[in-house]
Parts: C-alpha cells; structure tokens; sequence
C-alpha cells in the first residue's frame, strides 16, 4: 500500500514537472515576445524596452531563463503578472478558492446524484425509468458545457427571473449583509453554474455506476444475500458497495472534464474563478499568469486525480491489504 | 467443345452467372444503414456535407456582409432572414451556411490528424521495446493530465490569430492522446499472437508487421474512437470560438456566431439557440453514427443464435 502510494505520489510529481516545461517551451517557442506590444508605444523607448526585459529576465539565454523558471516554481514562486501588477500567487490565490467551490460543490452533487440514479436504473433495469434516464444521459453527453450553461441561462431568464446570473455575490448589496445573509447570497448565485457542472457529471457518472452495478448483480454473493431474506432495499446496498469501486476511479479521470467545463462555465455566468483569469490573462498576452495558470491548473488535476485512485484503493480490500 | 466441365463454373465451382460476392454487404456501412437512427443521422450528416459544399450558392448573403448597419442591428427571426441578423447586421442563415463549412472541415481534418498520430504512436509504444514504452506513455499521461481545452487556449493564444488550416492543426494536435492511448492497448494484446510470431519468423520487417498484420485487426476500435473523434473536435472548435480564440473575424463559424450571442443570450436569443441547436444535433448524430458502430464492431447487431 505506502509502495503504491509513493508511486503514485513520485508519478505525479513527474508529470507536474513535465507540465511545467511543456509551458515553457509552449510560450517560448510562440512567435513573438512578451513585450512585442511594448515597441509600438512611442513612449517608451528602447532603453526602457530594454530595462523591463532584464527586469522579467528575458535578455538572459533560454537554458538559464528554463533552470530559473523551474527553480522559482520549486520554491513556489509563479513569478509577477504583468497585467495585475501583483504576485501571481495571490492572483491565483484569490481565485482558486472559488473555482474549487464552485467544482467540489459540482463534484459532490454529481457523484451522489449520479451514484443514486445510476444504482435505481439497474436496479429496475429496463423499465421506463432506466430508458428514460439513460435517454437523458446520452443525451446530455452530446452537449458543450457552454451550450448547456446558455440554455440554463435562458430558462432562468423567462423562469426564475430573481436567480442571479452572474458573479459571485451582490455587489451593492454585499456590504450590508449579515453572515448568514452572504452565505445565502454565495449560495443562490452558486445554483446556475454549478447546476451545469452537475447535469454534465451527473449524466457520466449514472451510466458507469450503472453498468458497474450490473456487472455485479449476478454474483453469487448478491444471491445469498437475496436467499437469506434481506430486503430489497439493503440488497442494493450491500451489491453497491461492490460496484463504487469503478466510480470513485472514474471521479479521478474526470477531474481534467470537470477543470475544463468549469472554464466555460465561469466564463458563462462571470464567475471569479480561474477560468475567468486564464481568459483574460490570455487576452492580455500575460506570460507569467499564463504559465501559472497551466502549471496549477495541471498540478490540481493531478492531485485530484492522486486523491481519487487512494480513495479507490482505501476502499477496495484487496489493494489495502497488499 | 469437348470439356468435360461446363464453362460456366469457375474454379472453386460457384456458377459463373451467380451474383458477384457483394463487396458491399461486407462493410459495416450497410449494417449502419439497417439502423434507423443511424441512417437518419447519416442523412442529416450528407445535408450538412451538401450544405457546406455548396454554400456560396445557397447563402444567401456573404457570411461578412453587413446589410444595413443601423436597420437591420439584431433583427429577429422573420421572412426574409430565417434565423435573424447579428450586432453588425449580418445575416445569420448565410453566416451559418459558411460555418458549417469551416466547422466540419476542421472537426473532419482534425480527427484525421489526430486519429494518424494517435495509431501511429501507440504502434510505436506497443512495439517499440520496454524502455519506449515507459518513455511515450509518460508523455502521454502528461498530456492527459492538462485539460485540453487549457493546452488549447495556451497554443492558441500564445500563437496570436489562427487561420482556418493552423487550427486544424493545432486541434489534432491536441487531440490524440487517447486514441494512442487505445491503440498501444490493443496492440499490446495481439503482439503475442500466434500470427504476428509467424510472420516475424517468415523473415517480415517489423514495420510490415505493424502495418500488414496488427494494424487490420485495430481498424474498427480506430473507426470508432475516430467517429466520437469528430464529434470532440466540433465542441472543442465551437468551443475556442466561443471564447474568443477561434478563427478570425468576419468569417463564420458555429462557435463564433455563439459568440455572437453571449452577453445578449436573452434579448438576442437567436444567436444563442440557432448554433447551438445545429451543434447539439449534429453532435448527437455523429455520436449516434459511433454508438452503432460499436455495436456492429462488437458483432451485437447480428441475431442471436
């Protein structure tokens, strides 16, 4: 098990590091630099142009610029965005928190829903329900995230005209509100993206966790179960418990879904999260932002992903006790 | 004169004047045709081909004509424009007409780029040695690991405005991880074969192997991955558009006249719901197309015995 785990853990490190020169070499072999837009402003002139490329480190060779890069990123250190004048790292820090509310929020929603409605529809395989669902899934699987957010946006528009449909929080408002008020506030303007997420991963997870649990349902354990007289309803359960295994692997493999969907969906409904930034900070042609934006983004995926198989192997007997 | 062997059999003693073994029955494609729902789906697919074709034709404006800049600003649906016009007074049957052109083009050229370096790589993983292996895949897993539509955005952006044919490159690009994946997968399954020693024993290059022997028996898992292939390259293309980064102003496609719409989703439904509604169903189409393929691939379509 610890084996395993430091594997895991070594791997990801791996890939975070793969991540993290890919960015580089992704922004350093674009045409173009970074100041490009610098030169054709009559104020500044070449000696400034000059000062500010020191200043970022750009006049130094790219192997040095590379092992500097990697060396600042092991320190932690994302470097300075030259859009928001601040530190990277607190630019991130600002929105990273609302772009993992806004995603775990989704996650959780998703996977209890999608468990629940998955397990029912092969309970009652073949009945309307199971069709009608699985209709819906299939469905929703041909449908961008972005379309989706629009057409929730649009039904909300002539439906619930007081839901909120953009940002996080009232921005008058805010200022005057109780605690419980925001919380509330935070909440309402949660529903419209975080619904979106939830169709989405919802529709995936229902169709494995069915298939899952159709494999097992005729196994030999769920039929002693049956003959030693347990209700229906703890049947399902105990068969479940079998059948999660290859959800919880598959909330690991839908972490990259759920960062990129989450990218739209903020850009939807102009919530302040890192989809927005990295939007912007592409508009901007903002490197640094950029670059930070790829490597954490990557390095949450990966976590996620890290989380997930542990969580899978916690749960399956047979690789804790190795 | 004197055959003991009437000139109408051949060889193997079918009677010549029987019907030519169909070279059509043995594709997948009349198993396809057999299904409802897939040959609707063809058929939709074939007049969005038509459509995209013969587009200068049939549109009846150019996709970047602006009719009357102040009469006719985001005019909704009516007679004369089917689907309305958009903020620069462009009419949005004629945009749309043009941008199923450049969609599908793109989503069909990416998925062949991406569905060509996909088999290629995982050939090569497969049947490149231990060492290889482990190097390939490790790329790959990184590559997976960032979410496409960020090492979208990072190229895209980082490389300023793309023509139609830079980003059918960079979505295959982009887009080939998985299939690699596939493909080393099943690779890895039949390079044991008792076919694949045989013919290495017969003296065969390794190449001629991959391509002769392994690569026929990976052909339908491919055709399908690519199917479902062309469907993600259409969301992905609308997609980049949609944020911005798609192909330049004023040519047209789904996911920029999206675009179009975002911010005024409510006043100017049309923009919203007349792409979106062409990309829904056309993406269920194509993914109606692969589902069915799969299961003729598996053999699921053929009767029970």
């Amino acid at each position: 098990m610890l084996a395993l785990v430091v594997r895991r853990l070594l791997l990801g490190v791996l890939i975070a590091f793969l991540v993290a020169t890919l960015s580089f070499v992704l922004v350093h072999a674009a045409p173009g630099e970074p100041f490009a837009a610098l030169r054709e402003d009559a104020r500044i002139t070449p000696e400034m142009a000059q000062r500010i490329r020191e200043q970022y480190g750009l006049d130094r060779p790219l192997g040095e610029q590379y092992v500097r890069y990697i060396a600042s990123l092991a320190r932690g250190d994302l470097g300075e965005s030259m859009l928001q004048r601040r530190r990277v790292s607190s630019v991130l820090g600002d929105a990273l928190p609302n772009s993992l509310l806004l995603m775990a929020t989704a996650l959780l929603v998703a996977f209890a829903l999608g468990v629940t409605l998955g397990a029912l529809q092969a309970y009652r395989h073949g009945s309307f329900f199971d069709r009608a669902v699985g209709g819906v899934s299939l469905t929703l699987a041909s449908v961008p995230e972005y379309l989706l957010a629009i057409a929730l946006l649009l039904a909300a528009a002539y439906l619930l005209p007081t839901l909120p449909t953009a940002g996080m929080s009232d921005p008058v408002m805010w200022r005057f509100m109780s605690p419980l008020q925001r919380l509330t506030d935070v909440a309402r303007h949660l529903i419209l993206p975080a619904t979106t997420l939830v169709l989405i991963i919802a529709s995936v997870v229902a169709r494995y966790q069915r298939a899952a649990l159709l494999d097992v349902l005729p196994d030999d354990f769920v039929r002693t179960a049956k003959a030693k007289g347990l209700s229906h309803g703890r049947v399902l359960i105990h068969a479940l418990r079998n059948a999660l295994l290859p959800t919880i692997t598959l909330i690991g493999l839908l972490f990259p879904a759920l960062f990129g969907g989450a990218v739209f969906v903020e850009n939807v409904f102009a919530w302040p999260g890192m989809g927005r930034v990295i939007v912007e900070a592409l508009m901007a042609r903002d490197y640094p932002l950029i670059l930070g934006c790829l490597v954490i983004g990557s390095v949450f995926v990966v976590a996620g992903g890290l989380v997930a198989d542990l969580a899978a192997m916690s749960a399956d007997p047979r690789t804790r006790a190795a | 004169m004197h055959r003991s062997t009437p000139l109408s059999y051949d060889v193997a003693g079918a009677p010549l004047d029987a019907p030519a073994p169909d070279v059509w029955r043995a594709t997948p494609f009349r198993a396809l045709w057999r299904d409802g729902a897939a040959r609707a789906a063809l058929c939709l697919l074939a007049a969005l081909m038509l459509v995209a074709v013969f587009a200068p034709w049939l549109a009846p404006h150019g996709p970047g004509a602006q009719l009357d800049i102040i009469g006719l600003k985001n005019v909704a649906p009516s007679a004369a424009f089917p689907f309305g016009t958009d903020y620069a007074s462009r009419d949005v049957l004629s945009r749309m007409m043009y941008g199923t052109r450049v969609s599908l083009s793109i989503a069909i050229l990416a998925m062949l780029l991406s569905t060509f370096i996909g088999t290629a790589y995982g050939l090569v993983a497969a049947l490149g040695g231990r060492f290889t292996d482990a190097v390939l895949m490790r790329g790959v897993d990184t590559f997976l690991a960032i979410p496409r539509i960020l090492l979208l955005l990072g190229v895209v952006a980082m490389w300023g405005e793309l023509s139609v044919n830079a980003l059918i490159v960079v979505i295959g690009l982009t887009g080939w991880f998985a299939a690699a994946r596939l493909v080393r997968t099943l690779v890895l399954a039949l390079r044991d074969r008792d076919f694949v020693t045989a013919a290495r024993g017969l003296g065969a290059r390794p190449s001629f192997i991959a391509v002769r022997h392994i690569l026929p028996h990976v052909a339908s898992p491919i055709l399908v991955a690519a199917t479902f292939g062309v469907g993600a390259a259409l969301v992905i293309e609308a997609g980049l558009s949609f944020l911005g980064f798609g192909i330049p102003e004023p040519q047209a496609s789904w996911g920029s006249i999206l675009r179009d719409g975002n911010g005024v989703t409510v006043s100017a439904w049309w923009l919203s719901v007349v792409p979106g509604a062409a990309l829904v169903i056309t993406v269920l189409a194509v993914n109606v197309i692969a589902d069915r393929l799969r299961d003729i691939a598996s053999g699921r379509h053929l009767p029970r015995s």
